[in-house]
């Protein structure tokens, strides 16, 4: 009675009805669910119920070696994660990377110590639509030897003084030569109009 | 008599003189020497003229490696030359006459 009260739990949870007719059937259910070593020798005396013992000693077995083996595999790749050279591996590669941080940091640094202008891009030099204007007003006499140098003063002192890093010198280079170009016109432009119209009514019948 | 002597700026006799003392010159350079007698605007009007009275001669310059314009460089003619003399002359002439 007393080992009917004992184990209803087991057998209706695993509805392992042969475990409890082993357990009836020794005689010692009671002591078997303890630590009893004496009672599992007895039992392994009788070799009716031996092959039950050492299957269950086989999967106690397995469980054990599954189990030590899933701990020896986590605490491998523990060390496998946090092995020394690994470390020092991760160490050199920061370390690496930091360099090329503050490396990076420092071309940054010197292009803003630059002061380059924001709106940085290829520019055609002053004068360079003048040029034109100048081709097609003017005869090939007056543009190549009053016109052309005048733009070609201008531009040689614009880059000058862009060369030597004086944007303001260069700004005013170039209102200057543009003055210089728009004197020489005014000082050719009677002269070569004149002319044009010369040509221009001889042309016309 | 008058029309037939040649007439001479005061402009065109400090270019002459640049150019007789130093030899050939560009425009910009006469500017940068004589700064108070000459323009950057009218420098090249003053020497197309002298150029077509025959005081003047000039030719294009195309240095190596230079991708901007062409420099013009400048160079007094023997006309030149002897216009500027003459000036000379008058002129000391003149200054001893009132002397």
């Amino acid at each position: 009675m007393m080992t009917e009260d004992k184990f209803p739990r087991l057998d209706q949870a695993r509805g392992d009805q042969g475990c409890r007719s082993v357990f009836q059937a020794t005689g010692h259910g009671t002591e078997l669910s303890g630590p009893g070593n004496d009672e599992r020798s007895r039992l392994m005396s009788r070799p009716r119920f031996r092959w039950l013992v050492d299957l269950t000693q086989a999967m106690v077995r397995a469980t054990k070696a599954t189990t030590a083996t899933r701990r020896a595999k986590k605490a491998s790749e523990e060390i496998m994660t946090w092995s020394p050279g690994h470390d020092a591996f991760l160490e050199a590669r920061l370390s690496e990377a930091r360099t090329e941080q503050a490396s990076g940091i420092e071309e940054v640094r010197g292009l803003l110590m630059t002061r380059e202008p924001k709106n940085l891009k290829i520019h055609r030099p002053p004068g360079f639509k003048l040029l034109y204007l100048a081709e097609f007003l003017f005869s090939r006499k007056s543009f190549t030897e009053v016109l052309e140098p005048t733009l070609r003063d201008l531009q040689e002192e614009h880059n000058e003084a862009l060369a030597n890093g004086r944007i303001g010198k260069a700004r005013w280079v170039k209102h200057r030569g543009y003055f210089s170009f728009w004197s020489a016109v005014v000082a050719l432009a009677p002269v070569s109009l004149v002319k044009r119209l010369t040509e221009i009514w001889k042309v016309l019948p | 008599m008058s029309d037939d002597f040649p007439r001479l700026s005061r402009k065109e006799r400090v270019i002459l003189e640049l150019l007789i003392n130093r030899g050939d010159m560009y425009g910009l350079e006469m500017v940068k020497t004589a700064p108070h007698d000459l323009k950057r605007g009218t420098v090249y009007v003053t020497l197309g003229r002298m150029a077509d009275k025959g005081y003047v001669e000039s030719r294009q310059v195309k240095e190596a490696g230079d991708p901007g314009l062409p420099k013009r460089l400048f160079r007094a003619t023997g006309h030149g030359r002897r216009v500027f003399h003459a000036w000379e002359l008058a002129r000391a002439a003149m200054a001893e006459g009132m002397v």
